[in-house]
C-alpha cells in the first residue's frame, strides 16, 4: 500500500533535482556567454572559483563580505579564483591576495542573466558552474562555508 | 416617443463625454539639439535642474561633482557663469556632494549630505545664511535629517521652501512601521525670510497609509505659479494640491499605461536581485512638472518590461523601460499621453518658452555628454 506514495516520492526528488540541474546549465550557458563576450575566455576545466563584484549591492556588506572572503581563501589555501569587478563598483582597492583580478570595463557582469549582488561566489568544474552563491549581511559568516562544500 | 428621447439623450451623452476626454497634444521633435559643456573636461555632475529668471526665461544648473562648481547655462546650452560653493565647516568629507537648488544666479540652496539645514550661497560662492530644521514633526518628535534629490527636489513657492524630512527612528520593514512613517507628512517647509515659521507639512496618498511597501518613501513635487504644491507619488494615480498645509483639491490622473501594481515582499528586502527586478518590472510615476508658459502639469511614467531579455543571457535595466508623459492642463485634467523612443530619450525634461527640451539617452546616465532635444507644441 505505501508503494504509490514512494513512487510519488521518487518523482517529485527526480522532478527536483532535474530543475536544479537545469538551473545549473543555464548559469553555465549565461556564464560562459559572459566570459567569452567580456574577456573572450571561457570556464575552465579544473576547478575554478569566481568572485563576482557587481555594482548591484550593500556598500558596506560588501566590504565586510570581501574581507571575510579574503580571510577565508587564505585559511584555505585556495589559489585557483579569480575576482570580475563591475567597473562601478568602490570595493576592490583592498584586494589582495594570490588570485586572479579583472575590472570588466564592458559593465557586462551588471546586466548578465545571473543573480548576482553585493558579492557572489561562482564554482566551475569541467567547463560547467557546479553553484553560484550571492552573499547577504547575513550570509557573511557561511562564506567559509560556501568555499569548502 | 419615450424610446427616441432616451436614444437622443444617449447620443448627447456620449458624444460629450468624448469631446470631454480627448483633446490631442501634439508634440513635435525639432531639428534643434545642444549640448553642456561639449569641449570641457566635466566627469560627473549631480542636482541637473531649471529655474525661472523674473523676466521670465529658463535657466539650466548641474553641480561639478568633481570640481564642486555650480555651473549655469541659458536656455540654449550657452555657458553663463560658474560658481564654486564653500564648505560649510561642519562638513568633514571633502567628497561630499550637496543637493543644489537655484533660486536665481545669485541665490543657491544647498543641501549637504546628512544634514538638518539648508545653506543659502551668494553669486560669489560664500554662505550668506543657513537654515535650520527645528519644526518638531507631527508626533512630536525631532529625530530626522532632510534628504533631496532629482526625483524629489527642494520645492520654492516664492516664499517657502519644502524639503523632504526623512524620520530616523523608524526602519521601514514592517507593515507597522511604514505605517507609522506614512503618518508624518512628508516635508518641512521653512520660511526664506522668517525661517522660524516653519512646520511638518505635506501628504501621502491612502495607498501608502495603510502601511503596504512600494519601495517610495519620498514625494515628488511641484510648484505652479500660485504658489499651490502638487504632491505625486510613483504608486499612486491621485496627485494631491496644496496650499497653507491644506489639501485644497485631490484628482485621479491614471497613465493608461499603468498596469497592475505590486507589494514589495517585506521578506525581500534587502534581496538586491530581486530588488533590481522589482524595480525593472514595476510601472512607475517618476516625476511631477509644472510648465509656466502653457499652464500645463506633465506626469513622467515609465512603463512595465519583462526582466529577462529575449536571449535570456542579460538583462534590462531601469533605462530600457518604456515611457510616456502624461499631459494635462491647469486643471489636472489629462489632455494626452505621449510615448516615447526610450532608446533615444531620457524620461527627463525642461519646459522652456519654445517647447520641451528632453534629455538624449547616453550610456550613462550621471556622466556627460549632457544632451537635450528641443521638442515644439503644434498650434
Amino acid at each position: 500500500m505505501r508503494f504509490p506514495y514512494l513512487i510519488f516520492l521518487l518523482v517529485v526528488l527526480i522532478a527536483c533535482n532535474d530543475s536544479k540541474q537545469e538551473i545549473r546549465d543555464q548559469t553555465t550557458v549565461v556564464f560562459s556567454y559572459y566570459l567569452k563576450t567580456a574577456f573572450a575566455d571561457s570556464i575552465p576545466d579544473k576547478k575554478h572559483v569566481y568572485i563576482l563584484i557587481p555594482k548591484l549591492g550593500c556598500k558596506g556588506c560588501r566590504q565586510d563580505a570581501l574581507n571575510e572572503l579574503q580571510q577565508q581563501l587564505v585559511n584555505s589555501g585556495e589559489k585557483n579564483y579569480t575576482y570580475i569587478a563591475s567597473p562601478s563598483s568602490e570595493s576592490t582597492s583592498t584586494l589582495t591576495g594570490h588570485g586572479i583580478f579583472r575590472v570588466d570595463s564592458t559593465g557586462l557582469i551588471d546586466k548578465i542573466n545571473l543573480p548576482v549582488s553585493n558579492i557572489a561566489i561562482l564554482k566551475t568544474e569541467n567547463g560547467k558552474v557546479i553553484s553560484l552563491v550571492s552573499i547577504r549581511s547575513e550570509t557573511t559568516d557561511s562564506i567559509g562555508y560556501y568555499l569548502n562544500h | 416617443m419615450r424610446n427616441c428621447f432616451l436614444i437622443i439623450t444617449l447620443i448627447y451623452l456620449v458624444t460629450g463625454c468624448q469631446s470631454e476626454t480627448s483633446q490631442a497634444v501634439i508634440l513635435e521633435e525639432t531639428k534643434k539639439e545642444f549640448m553642456l559643456l561639449p569641449d570641457s573636461s566635466l566627469e560627473k555632475f549631480s542636482s541637473l535642474s531649471l529655474f525661472y529668471t523674473r523676466d521670465g526665461k529658463s535657466r539650466i544648473v548641474l553641480y561639478d561633482n568633481l570640481r564642486h562648481a555650480v555651473l549655469f547655462f541659458d536656455e540654449t546650452g550657452k555657458h553663463l557663469s560658474r560658481v564654486i560653493l564653500e564648505y560649510p565647516d561642519s562638513i568633514p568629507d571633502a567628497e561630499a556632494v550637496p543637493f543644489v537648488k537655484a533660486l536665481s544666479a545669485d541665490s543657491i540652496l544647498a543641501l549637504w549630505p546628512s544634514m538638518r539645514c539648508v545653506y543659502l550661497y551668494g553669486r560669489n560662492g560664500k554662505i550668506i545664511r543657513k537654515f535650520d530644521a527645528t519644526a518638531e514633526l507631527k508626533d512630536k518628535q525631532k529625530n530626522y535629517s532632510l534628504v533631496a534629490m532629482n526625483m524629489s527636489p527642494i520645492a520654492y513657492d516664492g516664499a517657502t521652501i519644502f524639503v523632504t524630512c526623512t524620520r530616523l527612528d523608524v526602519v521601514v520593514r514592517t507593515k507597522e512601521a511604514r505605517q507609522i512613517y506614512y503618518s508624518t507628512p512628508p516635508d518641512i517647509c521653512i520660511n526664506l525670510m522668517r525661517p522660524e515659521r516653519q512646520k511638518n507639512t505635506g501628504t501621502w496618498p491612502a495607498e501608502y497609509k495603510s502601511g503596504a511597501s512600494y519601495r517610495d518613501f519620498y514625494p515628488q513635487r511641484c510648484v505652479n505659479d500660485k504658489g499651490e504644491i502638487i504632491y505625486a507619488f510613483s504608486a499612486s494615480d491621485s496627485i494631491f494640491v496644496m496650499k497653507d498645509d491644506k489639501i485644497i483639491s485631490r484628482h485621479f490622473c491614471k497613465s493608461k499605461f499603468m498596469t497592475q501594481r505590486h507589494f514589495f515582499p517585506d521578506d525581500s528586502i534587502g534581496h538586491f536581485s530581486y530588488l533590481d527586478r522589482y524595480d525593472v518590472t514595476e510601472p512607475r510615476y517618476i516625476t511631477i512638472m509644472y510648465d509656466p508658459y502653457r499652464k500645463y502639469y506633465y506626469r513622467f511614467v515609465t512603463h512595465t518590461i519583462e526582466f529577462e531579455k529575449e536571449d535570456g543571457l542579460t538583462v534590462n535595466t531601469i533605462f530600457d523601460k518604456p515611457w510616456s508623459l502624461i499631459v494635462m492642463d491647469k486643471n489636472f485634467k489629462i489632455l494626452d499621453e505621449i510615448i516615447f523612443d526610450n532608446k533615444k530619450f531620457l524620461p527627463a525634461a525642461f519646459p522652456v518658452r519654445e517647447g520641451l527640451l528632453i534629455r538624449k539617452r547616453q550610456e550613462t546616465v550621471m556622466m556627460p555628454p549632457i544632451t537635450f532635444s528641443l521638442f515644439k507644441f503644434a498650434e
